[in-house]
């Protein structure tokens, strides 16, 4: 139990407490978080909106400027997606290409919605390709002990990260099987924490249709989870428990 | 208040994202207290998302800034130059393909109208296959008349010859004679009950046959008015035609240019 809260207590959302946690019910939280990031990025759109603009006018080195700023994202986007390294590789790339070529369609706005939109869309072909071929379609599954370590100062015991590994491969093993515009609504609120207007300019669709992705995604991921034995009894990995 | 509670059971996932604020919040927060299911959906919602949030964001495996050489090998846009022909060229195939069934259709039936008609007549019937229409046909008219004549020359033959052998042979021509109008009379009923057929070939292009003399006035318009629209149908048909190939044609000439463009490039 204690292996478990101090894994679990890296993470914002706590759920050794699950239901009673008064910090995640305070109401005075979330709006406070929400006024600093909205703030953080104003500042980033306005600048993201400068270097595209110059990209716009040919300057590769500022349109460079946003490839650095956003590939870790695009890049994890379409791990989570695509549940392989080799294809979000690829995918990124064709996504920076594909942004800088379509550059003169951007209208300002929102940069990182824009470019994670064309990502997303990519992702969704990249899936379309492997419904036509699905023997290949697990070919390089990602499993999370493929991930090169992180210097992580909250890393607490070889023990303890091997557990957060084998749940992180349960939960993207189930991540894969919801369908995809579900998956790509809960990475980007869950896993990148865009607010739902994002993920619905991001998507393409408007703020119902957000929170019904986001909510029919959970329902459907806390069901494979129950059923893999990875949630049980209000808790993550359970079995831990009598360690 | 069905749709409040409707509202407020729906809004577990925008609570846990913190998207719910002031007056909201409180309500949603007072019917959690009383609402297990809620109680229970938010819990639920709050274990996936403390699951997902074991999924680490990795670092980017490599830098993935664009240089010149991957600009220039993706600036010419190859999908859309390399399919600028296609897009013409399947609706060019299928207008053509229409063309020619429809032309074929057309060609059928004004190549053989008559048989076709006979043979459509002979279906309605229900009794005559196109065989024996046509042998009708040609019997009603033709071969009743030499048997009617033969008996009259045999007997005007005979009168000189002998008269005893003359009354047993009369007597069997003047039967003969007196059959072969009755066996005439099966023929042309058929015929009367062709009329439809015969009038719609026939009676407008040359004179009526000696059947459709009979005939009272009527049906005959309303044959006529029948091929007329018939016409009239032919000629729809004609130029449908010819819109369409002409829009096979022009689509295969445009779909021909962009190939040479791009095949120039």
């Amino acid at each position: 139990m204690v292996a478990q809260t101090t894994c679990i207590s890296e993470s914002p959302h706590v759920l050794a407490n699950h239901g009673k946690s008064d910090e995640s019910l305070s109401p005075t939280s979330p709006p406070a978080t929400l006024a600093l990031s909205v703030e953080a990025a104003a500042t980033s759109t306005e600048q993201a909106d400068q270097l595209a603009a110059r990209a716009q006018n040919g300057d590769l080195a500022a349109f460079n400027e946003l490839v650095l700023t956003y590939q870790q994202q695009v890049y994890n986007l379409a791990l989570r997606m695509l549940s392989s390294p080799a294809a979000a590789e690829d995918v990124t790339q064709d996504a920076f290409i594909s942004a800088y070529r379509r550059i003169d369609t951007y209208r300002g706005g929102n940069f990182k919605a824009w470019l994670l939109r064309i990502a997303t869309n990519a992702c969704y072909d990249v899936l379309r390709q492997r419904g036509r071929r699905p023997a290949t379609s697990l070919d390089g599954m990602f499993e999370e002990s493929d991930a090169p370590p992180i210097a992580d100062p909250h890393a607490a015991s070889p023990e303890l990260e091997a557990e957060r590994k084998e749940v992180a491969a349960a939960v993207q093993r189930a991540l894969s099987q919801i369908p995809a515009d579900q998956r790509a609504a809960i990475i980007l609120c869950d896993l990148q924490g865009l607010a739902y207007e994002e993920i619905a300019v991001t998507l393409d669709v408007n703020i119902g249709t957000v929170k019904s992705r986001i909510n029919r995604g959970r329902a459907r991921l806390r069901e494979l989870l129950t059923s893999t034995g990875e949630l049980r009894g209000g808790q993550v990995r359970p079995k831990s428990e009598p360690q | 208040m069905k749709l409040f509670n409707r509202h407020v059971h729906s809004q577990a996932g925008e609570y846990l994202d913190g998207r719910l604020y002031g007056a909201a919040r409180a309500r949603f927060e007072r019917h959690l207290a009383t609402c297990a299911d809620c109680a229970a959906r938010l819990e639920d919602q709050r274990l996936v998302k403390s699951a997902l949030s074991t999924l680490r964001e990795l670092p980017a495996p490599r830098s993935f800034v664009l240089n010149e050489a991957m600009v220039a090998a993706a600036a010419p846009p190859p999908p859309p130059r390399r399919a600028a022909w296609q897009p013409f060229a399947a609706p060019a195939g299928a207008l053509a393909m229409l063309f020619v069934l429809l032309l074929g259709g057309d060609l059928a039936t004004s190549g053989g109208d008559e048989d076709e008609e006979l043979a459509d007549a002979a279906f309605n019937e229900g009794t005559l296959d196109t065989d024996e229409l046509a042998s009708d046909e040609a019997g009603g008219a033709v071969e009743p008349l030499t048997e009617q004549e033969a008996p009259i020359i045999e007997a005007d033959a005979a009168d000189g010859d002998d008269s005893g052998a003359d009354s047993a042979g009369d007597g069997d021509d003047t039967l003969d004679g007196e059959a072969a109008p009755e066996s005439d009379v099966a023929p042309e009923e058929p015929g009367e009950d062709e009329l439809a057929e015969q009038t719609e070939t026939e009676s407008l292009d040359q004179n009526s046959p000696p059947a459709g003399e009979d005939l009272p006035g009527e049906p005959i318009e309303e044959l006529q008015q029948i091929d007329d629209d018939d016409d009239n149908f032919r000629l729809y048909i004609r130029i449908i035609e010819a819109v369409l190939a002409a829009g096979a044609i022009a689509l295969g000439f445009l779909a021909f240019r962009r190939w040479r463009e791009q095949s120039a490039d």
